[in-house]
């Protein structure tokens, strides 16, 4: 693949030499010529004069020089060692000279076009340069009308062959999905049937004979032109070429045997675009996805047949295939790859090709776990997962973000039926902890997938990730792991910490390729002194280490006073709702604001500059009216829909964020008005994002890491249609401050657990390690260690084993393998502490045992089972059921349990729920009211009110979403799940029967999903709104005729997906203000079921 | 084998156009000069090409039997044009010092001229070499100058197109580009072409015009002094006549 260190070798070339400083010059004309072409509406123009085409034309040329000295490496079937430098040159050459020609007018005149635009194509694929060349395509409109060329035949026949040729090409080049390429296929054989008359026609009228032999000639050129092309459409489409040979052997066949027919027709420029073409057409071969099909397995090859027809995929990127063809992300021996892929590289479609290796290789039993770091992204993945391995009898499943496994979720887990079994589990990392440590699943763990595996580095649930990772390492030595991340310099040290022997890290990151062109700048407003309190925006594109265009001085945004505030009044937040709103124009922007309340502060702003959307798009209405009924009717953000402004943060529900995504990924937003928080969700892209602030909205605040930073900038720019995506930083009070972290380099990945040793070692408090260790920031490690002793069940084995089990981690094992003395001496103190600490366990071994279940460390564990020994309202051993729990008479029973939790370390943000010290009991009632159907709004009303009017109903609920799905949804059920298993409850597992067993098990998940029967959890866990989830949980139990109890959710789906709308608007409450056919849409997109 | 150089017989130039006239007489016309021409002339290797092509036509599922018939029949009466060609290349390289990889096949027209192009591509000088792009006419006509440099496909407007399109000239320094990698020629490319990347108006231009009637300057005269008023260096633009005996040009031409 063409990197970055190519692109600067290519200017030693002779051809570029010989430019001297005319080449830098004309690439930044022509990108700043890119630039403004694509920011039009918003940015000032300079328009191209002559001497700028001239030059640019000229230089172009000289890269398309060095691009031809030695092309035919790229015809060769390998390229040997010796020979990559050479390739590297030839692509690099054609990426400078695309990324020049791309920005000059096009020929006027037909034929003249044909060529230009065919050529400039063939370059951008040379230069791996494909999405880009997709898009320009697009941009100049030579989209429309593509067929009619063959179907119009007034041309003489030579000219009407290339012309359809011509259309044939553009399709393949703009990949409008399959049927748009299986065209080709009948546009060759209409061709075919044309020849008759129209051939003979041309023929007869060349009356000289030797003229006659030149006109022949060419046709022979065009005819083995549309041969290869009807070869390579089908290759593309069917992975089949219909001839004898490889695709490969069969194109170069008709390409040769064309431009040797055009040149000795003496039709040189058809020779010379033929010749390109034909590297041309066996790059886009290689890149087909039926290119990774060969032995890869029966399940590889249907999931590409599945994956080109239904979702109309038909190439891989560049960096996808470098990871799969050239890198061996597919090797067999390697145990551990590590992918560092930049953001938009498509990675999850790399994640499936290896997850079903490892599934056809790993047995009939073997499952796969991917790991999503949020609940949005575990929703996300799921829907994609099952979208494309459902069609191939693949079960995907995904557990939800609670860190109980409730009941049905454990039934999921254990299913053996071959039909149900679960293949794909998808999880945020607590919860997979959960099921590993506890081997939920017996089958055999193929393959771990991390997703967003740079959050090793995270300062709150760093360690816990790095200590998965270290324990399925530890508990399943045949399991492989699959880590991808964005930005990782030393990807390599996690490769190695994973598999020493059998690693793999496939680095993408120097690669040049780029999802699309980026500029990065810094804004502010600027006083205008013509009237009083007037100001416009003005930006500054920045040089930053992610190859950045640049635009010469400071440029002017937008209209005066962009945002109705007088220029003395405009905050951060304002100038980012300002530079938002200009921008939306070209498609959606993101505004990221410091803290919550901000982002409404922003959508208000831009509120009063954006006209309504006339009329409101579907899918708008659609979530206008969800919010209505699962929020409140009254809820602000149902008015800023109106104007296409959406807001993101943790706020919302899942359910509602998930939504707005779905709105700004398909582009019915202008504006989104986030978090910061929205850098660890957000995996679409949108054109534009602005910062605020590079705070983390974290207590204290903490500065977003570099990688984080080009994380959620890489979203900037959509792969189809933005040719340039823009990310802008606020310049605050220190716009330096703002130039430097982008020019800073993302340094190393470093582990938590390391970053944590070196703090203290710096501090001199390394021999506190033993007392530190106790602290709450350490809790997952001390779970980590409890692990090994419910395993081992006896200190001295423990003992043995420390060193080994600190040696999965990969803080020790990189202090480990350091030269340093400081290096040496902490591990040697972490080793002597974690030594003393597995031996104090040994005073209380059943805490660490009772680790492994709840989740606890073995002081969490310690402090509830002393606590409830001793606490007088706890709840009866029958008194452990939603009727009584969650009903008025047992508030003081959940109130004196939820007083427990607030106790244990681990769980103490539930004290965040409330502002008061009279906290347990509000919470209880809190709890009570959302299990017994209290909708957002009428919880935020009665317990987070502070006010009247909209901000303050906007601000309660809020309030109410983040103490539901936060707080109670996170600590509140992990507590009650972590309890209930306590044997200071009193509760006698072994007298109970099944069903109250069951009972007991989904107290949590009632709690987590806010209802209040079993079959309400069932419909939740499978998507269901949860206005309708009761009702319809009872009609499932009716229809089936079973309990909730007896079935499961892959039946709960199917019968989910089988409801009609107006069985929907059946069971809907009578407030709600969705349709039936509303909720099946809903449902069928949070669900990720096709429609 | 090279062709006789002949006798200067005038020169017409009109600076910076160099134009000159050069006969040569029946004696020079000996077995080695017409071996020399139709060694261009009758390629060899552009035969087994074709030949290839042939056997390979039907792979492409077009009917294909009418232009195999058309391809396959022999065209026996050369016409002077093509040996005029010929007869130019030939001699541009022994004595211009050009040398002209591109080999067209001179058998086989194209007539759809919307495709620019030059009749010889290729260097000229091989101290400082430079590109050469050539044009040639061939007229039996008495008048001086004759027809064939006027119009729009005449001389004239040939080596203009060469010297004003800066499209035309790229594509051509292109398309030998395709080639030169590991050709004998290279390093005379990429010293021609670096020239020619530094100013794009780098490049010699030959109009060769052959004759087989008296030498008279005012075939090249008025074209000269046409061309020097919009000719700028570095282009460099060089007009030649060549006068052969009345009835010579098919010597050339026989295989």
């Amino acid at each position: 693949m063409i990197t970055t260190q190519a692109l600067i070798e290519i200017e030693a070339h002779w051809a570029i030499q010989a430019m001297g400083d005319d080449a830098p010059r004309a690439l930044a004309r022509a990108s700043e010529l890119h630039v403004e072409v694509a920011l039009a509406p918003v940015l000032e123009q300079s328009p191209a004069s002559a001497d700028d085409i001239a030059l640019i034309d000229r230089v172009a040329t000289a890269y398309e020089l060095a691009a031809l000295d030695g092309l035919a490496v790229l015809l060769r079937p390998f390229v040997s060692e010796d020979e990559e430098a050479r390739a590297q040159q030839v692509r690099a050459g054609a990426y400078r000279a695309f990324e020049l020609l791309r920005a000059l007018p096009l020929p006027e005149e037909i034929d003249m076009r044909v060529f230009a635009v065919l050529h400039l194509a063939a370059l951008g694929y040379c230069g791996e340069r494909w999405t880009d060349a997709r898009r320009w395509l697009t941009e100049r409109d030579i989209h429309s009308h593509l067929w009619t060329a063959v179907e119009d035949t007034d041309a003489q026949w030579d000219q009407h062959l290339l012309r359809a040729l011509y259309s044939c090409w553009v399709a393949l080049l703009r990949k409008e999905g399959w049927q748009d390429l299986a065209a080709i296929e009948g546009a060759v054989a209409t061709l075919r049937e044309q020849q008759q008359t129209l051939e003979t026609e041309l023929l007869t009228e060349q009356s000289p004979p030797v003229v006659r032999k030149g006109v022949a000639l060419k046709l022979l050129a065009l005819y083995h032109w549309a041969k290869a092309t009807e070869v390579l459409a089908r290759y593309m489409t069917t992975g089949r070429t219909g001839a004898s040979g490889t695709v490969q052997t069969v194109l170069d066949q008709h390409f040769e045997a064309s431009a040797s027919a055009a040149a000795a027709s003496g039709d040189l420029e058809l020779d010379f675009l033929l010749r390109w073409l034909h590297v041309a057409a066996r790059e886009m071969a290689s890149g087909s996805l039926w290119s990774a099909a060969g032995n890869a397995g029966d399940a590889i090859t249907r999931f590409i047949e599945h994956v080109t027809q239904a979702r109309g995929i038909i190439e891989f990127l560049p960096p996808q295939r470098a990871a799969l063809k050239e890198q061996g992300l597919l090797d067999q021996a390697s145990r551990a790859v590590v992918v560092e892929l930049p953001t938009s590289g498509g990675k999850t479609a790399l994640a499936e090709f290896r997850m079903l290796q490892a599934l056809e290789f790993g047995g009939d039993d073997a499952w796969v776990a991917y790991v999503a770091p949020t609940r949005a992204l575990v929703a996300q993945v799921e829907r994609r997962l099952r979208a494309d391995f459902s069609p191939l009898g693949i079960e995907v499943a995904a557990l939800s973000a609670a860190v109980e496994v409730d009941a049905f979720e454990r039934g999921l887990l254990a299913e053996e039926g071959a039909l149900r079994r679960v293949n794909v589990l998808v999880a945020t990392p607590e919860k997979l902890d959960m099921v590993i440590r506890n081997e939920l699943v017996a089958r055999p763990l193929a393959l771990v997938v991390m997703d967003e595996a740079h959050n090793i580095e995270e300062h709150d649930r760093g360690l816990g990730i790095e200590l998965l990772l270290a324990t399925i390492k530890h508990d399943s030595p045949n399991t492989r792991f699959l880590l991808l991340m964005p930005f990782v310099p030393n990807a390599d040290d996690l490769a190695r910490w994973l598999a020493p022997d059998a690693s793999r890290t496939i680095s993408l990151g120097a690669s040049a390729w780029q999802p699309n062109e980026q500029i990065v700048v810094v804004y502010s407003p600027e006083r205008l002194d013509d009237a009083p309190g007037n100001w416009r925006l003005r930006m500054e594109t920045l040089v930053t280490t992610r190859g950045s265009v640049t635009l010469s001085g400071s440029r002017r945004v937008g209209p005066d006073r962009p945002v109705d505030k007088p220029y003395s009044g405009v905050s951060l937040t304002a100038t980012t709702a300002a530079m938002a709103k200009v921008f939306s124009e070209r498609g959606t922007s993101i505004g990221v604001a410091r803290t919550l309340p901000d982002t409404w502060t922003m959508a208000r702003l831009v509120e009063n500059e954006l006209p309504e959307l006339d009329p409101v798009p579907d899918a708008i209405g659609l979530v206008q009216r969800f919010l209505k009924t699962e929020v409140d009717p009254e809820f602000e953000l149902v008015r800023l829909l109106k104007r296409g402004i959406g807001v993101h943060h943790s706020g919302l529900s899942d359910e509602a964020r998930s939504l707005i995504e779905w709105l700004a990924e398909t582009s019915e937003l202008r504006v989104l008005c986030a978090t910061t928080g929205i850098s660890q969700g957000i995996d679409f892209p949108v054109s534009s994002v602005f910062l605020a602030t590079r705070q983390l909205p974290t207590r204290p605040a903490r500065e977003m890491t570099r990688r984080a930073f080009w994380n959620l900038a890489g979203r900037a720019g959509r792969l189809q249609h933005d040719s340039v995506g823009v990310v802008g930083l606020a310049a605050g009070n220190d716009p330096a401050a703002v130039k430097q972290y982008v020019v800073d380099a993302t340094g190393d990945l470093v582990s938590h657990l390391e970053q944590t040793l070196k703090r203290l070692w710096e501090a001199g408090t390394m021999s506190n390690l033993e007392a530190v260790i106790h602290s709450e920031e350490w809790a997952s490690f001390r779970t980590y260690v409890a692990h090994l002793w419910r395993q081992k069940r006896e200190l001295e084995a423990v003992l043995a084993e420390t060193e080994q089990l600190l040696r999965n981690t990969l803080g020790y094992s990189s202090l480990k393998s350091s030269s340093s003395d400081s290096a040496q001496s902490q591990a040697a103190a972490l080793l002597e502490a974690t030594r003393k600490y597995a031996t104090s366990l040994a005073d209380h071994s059943e805490n660490a045992v009772l680790a492994d279940s709840t989740g606890f460390s073995p002081e969490g564990v310690r402090s509830a089972l002393l606590d409830l020994q001793g606490l007088e309202d706890k709840p009866r051993p029958d008194e452990w059921t939603p009727t009584s729990l969650f009903s008025e008479s047992g508030q003081p029973r959940l109130a004196a349990l939820i007083g427990v939790m607030l106790r244990v370390p681990e769980l103490n943000s539930l004290g965040d729920l409330v502002r008061d010290g009279e906290g347990r009991d509000t919470i209880a009632r809190i709890a009570q009211a959302w299990v017994n159907g209290d909708t957002i709004g009428e919880i935020a009303q009665e317990f987070f009110a502070s006010g009247h009017g909209e901000e303050a109903l906007t601000s309660a609920i809020s309030d109410a979403c983040r103490g539901i799905y936060r707080q109670l949804g996170y600590a509140g059920t992990w507590g009650l799940a972590a309890l209930s298993k306590l044997p200071t409850t009193g509760i006698d597992y072994e007298a109970m029967n099944e069903e109250e067993r069951r009972l007991l098990n989904q107290l949590p998940a009632m709690l987590y999903h806010g209802v209040r029967t079993e079959a309400g959890v069932l419909m939740r866990m499978n998507s269901v709104p949860r206005s309708v989830a009761e009702a319809l949980g009872e009609h499932f139990e009716e229809a089936s005729g079973k309990r909730a109890a007896e079935t499961n959710p892959h039946d709960a789906r199917e019968f989910v997906a089988s409801l009609e709308a107006d069985e929907w608007a059946a069971l809907a409450p009578q407030s709600s203000h969705m349709s039936g056919a509303d909720y099946r849409t809903v449902w069928r997109h949070l669900s990720g079921t096709e429609s | 084998m090279s062709l006789p150089a002949g006798r200067e017989c005038y020169a017409a130039d009109a600076a910076p156009i160099k134009a000159r006239g050069h006969q040569l007489v029946a004696d020079d016309i000996d077995d080695a000069a017409c071996s020399a021409v139709s060694e261009v002339l009758w390629d060899a290797q552009g035969k087994a090409e074709l030949e290839t092509l042939l056997s390979e036509a039907a792979t492409t599922e077009f009917e294909t039997d009418r232009i195999q018939a058309i391809l396959e029949s022999d065209v026996q009466d050369v016409e002077d044009w093509r040996v005029g060609e010929a007869f130019a290349q030939r001699y541009l390289e022994d004595h211009e010092d050009c040398m002209f990889p591109w080999a067209p096949r001179r058998d086989l027209k194209n007539p759809m001229g919307s495709h620019p192009g030059a009749e010889l591509v290729g260097f000229r000088n091989p101290e400082t070499p430079r590109f050469a792009f050539g044009e040639v006419k061939t007229s039996s006509q008495q008048n001086a100058p004759p027809s064939v440099i006027y119009g729009d496909d005449g001389l004239r407007a040939q080596i203009k197109e060469l010297r004003d399109e800066s499209r035309v000239t790229r594509n051509l320094v292109k398309w030998l580009g395709m080639r030169a990698h590991g050709a004998s020629w290279e390093a005379d490319y990429k010293s021609a072409a670096a020239a020619f990347l530094v100013n794009g108006r780098d490049f010699v231009v030959f109009g060769v015009l052959v004759r087989d009637v008296e030498p008279d300057p005012a075939d090249l005269s008025g074209s000269a002094e046409d061309l020097a008023s919009d000719t700028i260096a570095p282009t460099v633009i060089e007009l030649h006549a060549l006068y052969v005996p009345p009835e010579h040009i098919p010597e050339f031409g026989k295989p």
